[in-house]
């Protein structure tokens, strides 16, 4: 089966996107907190086919001490995606898109934790991606952000995402990867605080204009809230067992 | 891990009247759970629990260009991380001693068992052949990575798929021709030797009081095909020839609850 | 019922004192995964965490490091305090469990501790400091029935170490494990008193 990209449907006559989701309809979401026992915070997010799976550990000494920051936490984020997560098999060692996401990552939780509680200690965050179909960057973070609150640490808001963008000529949400390559495509991925307003990761790749642009900001906002809500569910679960003593 | 140094201790203790901390007689293994195929972009995969220990392997059948001394052969390649979500221990960076022991011990199983033709694993001889690569990622590191890790990669081949193949030799994605054909199915047993004494399948805290370890993969043949001793330890040869019958006589117990798992999740 | 909230869940549209909590634009905040409190004062008590030093603290560490001048503590938090030989009198060694007492915090966080006693012939368990307080229980209520239960005297660190000595630690360890599981449950200790009932007999 292959088909010129121009000739593929984005939209068809009704509106529907090739995989029955309307314009801004997201794909479903599950998370779960607390799923790495010897982890300090841990979770587990499925969106769509994305599957990320989050443990920290921290805050901990950092070692080696001369890198240390004396006045706050340092945070250290491994963004890494296994080789059977993506159609060709990917070699395990890190490559260049897995650091810079790891990076901008890193630097968007940041600013939802308060590090000066914390000075000269590490806290590190490992993601590992078991499967992928476009937004893998911010599943992570949905877990990432999970897995932080799950571990005791102070935080302003949880960090909530999504990947706005545009195939077929219309702006859509949360893309697929069938989206991605479409010869207009524009991928644009925002993290934010949702309580907060504050924005934390965008990146964008593609061409939008500037009507466009702030289009995506308020569908991403709108979003956000909403997934929010589902993080929300997903840390109190955790703490809704019950104790019979037949157990 | 010397925060275990006192449970360790606990663990001597009892296994000095044969009993485990955990509860279980000294040759049981812990219960396993397997969550089979769940990942769409893998050819073949598994999350397998071992007590609280949890693995996830994932296949990738890829068309490659064979060894030169072996023109018409497939092969496998075993790659285990000792990811360090884990285990507070577990640093990231290039594979240690350890996850390199880990994968070839695991490797080694499943060649050796000749469970895999290779064979038929030959797209064009001379040019192309199938290599089946299993990769492994550690979730949570609760002791026995070992048996973990096999019996994982296990149900991840008997799942495994592989992928169709255009007249340029480059694979069609999301299109299959046939299930990989696993003919014998090794599992692998580890044994801890603490003090004087021997457990099957230990638990972390067990693994942190244990000098010496041993593990022999048993195919249903009943016969051995692959042999690990580790650690500092040392065994006796009566030890060792208890510990081999010990794994052969539990074979078929665990062979049977792996296999009911695998069927009442519609496996291959 | 108890209330639990979330990093960023508004608690409040007025500026509140307490702890757990900040305030943005005149509203209060919460900081953390944790119980609300409303009373006096606001307070979001967090469900897990690494110990926080607070001065006066009775706290169980682990020796881990040893150098010429002094010993490394491993105290279950997220920087292991160091003490001078020269001021104490005992030699310790690596693995040594001891009781020690917070001094002091600095401003950067880091604690001076005061080595009390070597404590010996016991074992070492670890719970999430945030639990301490549902492993003491109200009025020592939960650790009393972890005592008569196993027969061992147990000793809480307020870090979250456990010294256990003499009776059964097994039975302190699965009541451990169930209560960090479970701490949210209403009545834990009555049902704790069931469960240790039941396995006290297997």
């Amino acid at each position: 089966m292959s088909k010129k990209k121009d000739e593929v449907v984005y939209f068809d006559e009704k509106g529907k996107r090739f995989d029955g989701r309307s314009q801004f309809e997201i794909r479903p979401i599950t998370l779960k907190v607390g799923v790495i026992e010897r982890s300090d915070g841990s979770a587990y997010v499925e969106w769509g086919q994305n599957k990320a799976i989050a443990a920290v550990y921290g805050p901990r000494e950092m070692l080696p001490k001369h890198l240390a920051d004396a006045n706050k936490a340092t945070i250290r984020y491994y963004y890494r995606m296994a080789p059977f997560s993506v159609p060709d098999r990917k070699n395990p060692k890190p490559g260049r898109r897995e650091i810079e996401i790891s990076k901008v990552s890193g630097e968007a939780l940041s600013h939802s934790v308060d590090l000066e509680q914390y000075p000269n200690t590490a806290i590190d965050i490992f993601v590992t991606i078991f499967d992928s179909n476009a937004g893998t960057r911010i599943t992570a973070l949905l877990a990432a952000s999970l897995a932080l609150a799950d571990a005791g640490l102070p935080m302003k808001d949880l960090v909530s995402g999504i990947a706005v963008g545009k195939a077929g000529g219309k702006l859509i949400a949360d893309m697929n990867k069938h989206e991605e390559d479409a010869s207009d495509a524009v991928d644009l991925p925002i993290a934010m605080l949702p309580n907060n307003n504050d924005i934390v990761l965008l990146q964008m790749d593609g061409v939008l204009t500037e009507k466009e642009f702030y289009e995506c900001l308020d569908i991403a906002k709108k979003n956000c809230q909403e997934i929010r809500e589902l993080q929300v569910s997903a840390l109190k679960e955790k703490y809704s067992v019950d104790f019979n003593s037949g157990d | 891990m010397q925060e275990y140094k006192y449970e360790s201790e606990l663990v001597k203790q009892e296994l000095f009247n044969d009993k485990r901390l955990s509860k279980r007689k000294m040759f049981d293994s812990r219960d396993i759970s397997i969550e089979l195929n769940t990942l769409q972009n893998a050819n073949g995969s598994a999350i397998l629990t071992l007590g609280k220990t949890k693995v996830v392997a994932g296949i990738k059948i890829m068309p490659e260009t064979p060894y030169p001394d072996t023109p018409d052969e497939g092969s496998i390649s075993v790659g285990i991380e000792l990811s360090p979500m884990s285990d507070p221990n577990f640093g990231s960076g290039p594979p240690s001693e350890d996850s390199i022991e880990l994968s070839r011990v695991v490797d080694r199983s499943i060649r050796e068992s000749k469970g895999l033709d290779f064979k038929k694993l030959c797209i064009k001889e001379g040019e192309k052949i199938w290599c089946v690569y299993i990769d492994i990622y550690i979730i949570n590191n609760d002791g026995n990575l070992f048996d973990a890790c096999e019996l994982c990669a296990l149900a991840a081949l008997k799942c495994a798929k592989i992928p169709k193949l255009d007249d340029e030799f480059k694979v069609v994605k999301e299109e299959y021709d046939g299930h990989l054909e696993l003919l014998k199915n090794p599992i692998l047993f580890t044994f801890a030797k603490i003090g004087d004494k021997i457990v099957l399948d230990p638990d972390l805290i067990e693994e942190c009081a244990s000098d010496a370890r041993f593990s022999v993969a048993i195919t249903e043949d009943k016969n051995l095909v692959a042999i690990q001793k580790g650690l500092h330890g040392a065994f006796k040869i009566d030890e060792v020839k208890n510990m081999a019958s010990t794994a052969i006589k539990n074979y078929d117990d665990v062979f049977l609850k792996f296999n009911k798992i695998l069927k009442s999740k519609s496996a291959h | 019922m108890k209330t639990i909230v979330v990093p960023g869940d508004l608690i409040s549209d007025k500026p509140e004192n307490g702890s757990g909590i900040y305030q943005k634009d005149n509203k209060t905040y919460s900081k953390y995964v944790g119980v609300l409190y409303k009373g006096e004062d606001t307070q979001v008590v967090p469900l897990h965490g690494k110990y926080t030093p607070r001065e006066g603290d009775m706290i169980i560490g682990l020796v881990v490091q040893e150098d010429m001048f002094g010993y490394i503590v491993d105290v279950k938090s997220y920087h292991m305090p160091y003490v001078h030989k020269r001021s104490i009198k005992t030699e310790f060694k690596p693995g040594d469990l001891i009781l020690c007492q917070v001094i002091s915090v600095n401003e950067i966080k880091y604690m001076i501790i005061d080595i009390q006693a070597k404590l010996e012939d016991g074992i070492l368990f670890g719970v999430s400091a945030k639990k301490v307080p549902r492993v003491i229980g109200k009025h020592r209520s939960m650790i009393n029935l972890l005592e008569k239960y196993s027969e061992s005297k147990i000793l809480v660190g307020a870090n979250g170490y456990l010294f256990v000595k003499g009776g059964k630690p097994n039975i302190v360890k699965d009541a451990l494990e169930v209560i960090s599981k479970y701490s949210q449950t209403e009545n834990l200790t009555e049902k704790m008193e069931g469960y240790l009932k039941k396995i006290k007999v297997e």
